[in-house]
């Protein structure tokens, strides 16, 4: 590789004496500050600038960086440098530039960093995941390093936001993140920090592309040689960088460590202290037990062990990472939603007027054979004392059965809100209902369907005493406040009852999540249909065996 | 009884992502060796290097003040900066102390220093500390 030996002519920078660099200009970036005079030290000339870029990158030499960019807005801030938002005076277009100050770069071996980074973002190839090196430049203050602009945010901040991932969602991070790595080690690069820190998605979307971003402590590599420098970041690190003697393998296993706390939310080697983290990576024992491991794959947990297996001879490379079946059936992984969508799903669900509650299981006596067959297939299943109730502990091996990915706080928090009578145990109805409410039916013959069950007159109305009536038939007794209450919520238009359309937003109030809905019903039945023919315990119909249930 | 439950699935929300944020953090970089003052990253710190040591000096009114070395493990040393009391000293703009030094000022020395013999004052408004460097090598 060329740049290598560019890198090794590169000059040697002596360390100065003062290695800080006093600013002759105040620039809009700058913060304000005070000076800081030490009055007692003998007065000392500034010492040259240090040149960090010289023989490294010859392009954009002698240019400064304000003749061609704008520099706009922070976007955000590492350990060595801030990014800002970046124009191109000519062509408009929107870049990041990391600006690496030079009182940062405090020893020669932090200078010989930046030389690399740049050596190294130059010589990888063009690569979708991985974010592209536009220029270079160096002032007195900064090395400049202009890049293609990601808005999407970190990994990381995806991750603590979501808690955790599906399957599916983090097997898609998995392979991007080993295709990163496969790339770099067939190029001779080492990444050595690879961590959610260092990954952003290069916009707002779910399924947007993932690049990695920082090559900061990056080495270029030769198929055999041993590394001793200890560099890296805590949780992330492999044990024989902890030992000093290592080669590439280490980045597989700081991608185990992502994939590990992608499915789970914590890291696997974790303690107080910088000391106990550590010795946790040394100890080497993967926590399987917690939640939610049990109900995640046996695929990807062997994957997973497989990525952090402590000796590197027999660690998997990348490239058998991404051949690995759990990412070559990335698409049939679990996609059910869990963590925060499936909590808000359930707390709308909790605060839903009753009025609803009842329309959805009139929806449910009008299910086409096929749907509510399988919904009481699934009751049947869990209802293990065949008493026609489910109890919280029937609930929860019955969703495990199914193969259903909640933790036990969602099934907990399923039970409390879909027991509307607060007996502590389900009945039918109060099933059918909570999973038709988490199927999001929008079949709006169903609607029609349920409205005409309390529009008895037919005039095209809800009248408040046939909600009265309907109402009373559930609970034996009707309340005025709650009836005026539901009116007063559904009944937007204030002429003292429901029209259809009004009954219909009503039903449809909360299904921003509509997509993620679909695919949740489409898994949840796939899933419990291929379970209740494993097991053999049940028997399903012929006319709907092996059909998709049309949500 | 709707209330009630309500303010139950609140907590049972709030519980689970902040006892999981909790544990995955930002943390700064594992060197071999490194220096950590008790000041935010881009305060300005005076660093002297002679052929015997680094010296490093910055404005500080903390009062007795003491340097230990941590060893993290063998072969990882962290010096960080303590009052007498052991108590940590408080860093300018911060009201919560960040966990394992994320934002501080750090310094990543050489192969060639001995930060176990670290040492540490505050004289004067001044924070001075010296870290030796290994005497047989010749600069």
């Amino acid at each position: 590789m060329g740049n290598c030996n560019v890198c090794a002519k590169a000059d040697v920078v002596e360390d100065s004496n003062n290695n800080r660099n006093k600013k002759s200009n105040e620039t809009n970036r700058a913060r304000k500050k005070e000076p800081k005079p030490f009055t007692d030290e003998p007065a000392r000339s500034t010492a040259a600038p240090i040149r960090v870029l010289k023989d490294v990158i010859p392009m954009s030499h002698r240019t400064r960086i304000s003749d061609k960019y704008i520099l706009g807005r922070e976007l955000g801030r590492g350990e060595f440098g801030i990014t800002y938002l970046c124009t191109d005076r000519e062509t408009k277009e929107a870049l990041a530039c990391k600006s690496i100050s030079k009182r940062k770069l405090r020893t020669a071996v932090d200078i010989d960093d930046v030389r690399r980074e740049v050596a190294i973002m130059s010589t990888l190839p063009e690569h979708p995941n991985v974010v592209k090196l536009k220029a270079t430049y160096e002032d007195n203050e900064n090395v400049h390093l202009v890049m293609e602009l990601c808005e999407g945010g970190e990994l990381f901040d995806r991750i603590v936001a979501r808690g955790h991932y599906s399957e599916r969602a983090a097997a898609a991070v998995a392979r991007t993140i080993a295709e990163v790595v496969r790339m770099c080690h067939s190029n001779g690069v080492m990444h050595r920090d690879l961590k959610p820190e260092n990954f952003l998605f290069a916009n707002k979307k779910e399924n947007s592309a993932l690049k990695a971003i920082d090559f900061g402590l990056s080495v270029f590599f030769k198929p055999g040689e041993r590394f001793s420098e200890i560099v890296g970041s805590p949780y992330y690190m492999a044990p024989e960088v902890l030992k000093r003697n290592y080669g590439p393998e280490v980045d597989v296993w700081s991608a185990g460590v992502i994939l590990y706390i992608l499915l789970c939310g914590v890291p696997p080697f974790w303690a107080e202290t910088e000391q106990g983290v550590a010795l946790a990576i040394l100890r080497g024992v993967i926590d399987f037990k917690r939640e939610p491991w049990p109900q995640i794959s046996e695929s990807a947990k062997s994957l997973v062990r497989r990525m952090l297996e402590p000796d590197p001879k027999n660690r998997l490379t990348a490239e058998q990472v991404l051949e690995h079946p759990w990412l070559q059936n990335a698409k049939k992984a679990p996609n059910v939603p869990l963590g925060d969508i499936v909590r808000s799903r359930l707390k709308q669900f909790s605060v839903m007027n009753r009025f609803k509650k009842k329309a959805l299981r009139v929806i449910a006596d009008h299910l086409s054979v096929e749907e509510v067959e399988i919904i009481k297939d699934m009751f049947t299943l869990m209802d293990t004392d065949k008493d026609g109730r489910v109890t919280f502990e029937e609930l929860k091996a019955g969703l495990r059965k199914v193969g259903s990915q909640l933790a036990e706080p969602e099934i907990k928090m399923l039970m409390e809100v879909a027991d509307v009578d607060g007996n502590g145990v389900l009945d039918y109805g109060e099933f059918v209902a909570v999973t038709i409410h988490l199927q999001k039916m929008e079949n709006d013959e169903h609607f029609h369907k349920a409205f005409k069950f309390f529009d008895k007159d037919g005039n095209g109305y809800i009248e408040l005493r046939e909600l009265e009536e309907a109402l009373a038939d559930e609970s034996g007794e009707t309340d005025a406040d709650v009836l005026n209450d539901i009116m007063r919520e559904v009944d937007t238009d204030k002429d003292g009852r429901i029209s259809y359309e009004e009954f219909v937003a009503m039903m449809k109030t909360g299904t921003d999540w509509r997509k993620a809905s679909r695919q949740y019903s489409r898994e949840r039945f796939k899933s419990l249909s291929l379970n209740l023919m494993k097991d053999g315990s049940l028997q399903l119909h012929d006319e709907i065996t092996g059909q998709a249930v049309v949500v | 009884m709707f209330a009630k439950k309500r303010s139950q699935h609140g907590g049972v929300v709030s519980s689970m992502p902040s006892s999981n944020a909790k544990k995955l953090l930002r943390l700064p970089h594992v060197f071999a060796k490194i220096l950590e003052l008790p000041f935010p990253s881009d305060d300005d710190v005076l660093v002297e290097e002679t052929p015997q040591f680094f010296r490093f000096v910055a404005s500080c009114n903390a009062g007795g003040v003491r340097a230990l070395a941590i060893e993290i493990l063998p072969g990882i040393t962290k010096i960080v900066i303590k009052r007498m009391d052991g108590g940590d000293v408080a860093v300018a703009g911060r009201h919560q102390q960040v966990p394992s030094g994320f934002g501080l000022w750090r310094f990543r020395l050489p192969p060639g220093t001995q930060p176990e013999m670290v040492t540490a004052v505050s004289i004067g408004g001044k924070l001075v500390v010296t870290v030796p460097k290994i005497k047989s090598r010749a600069n």
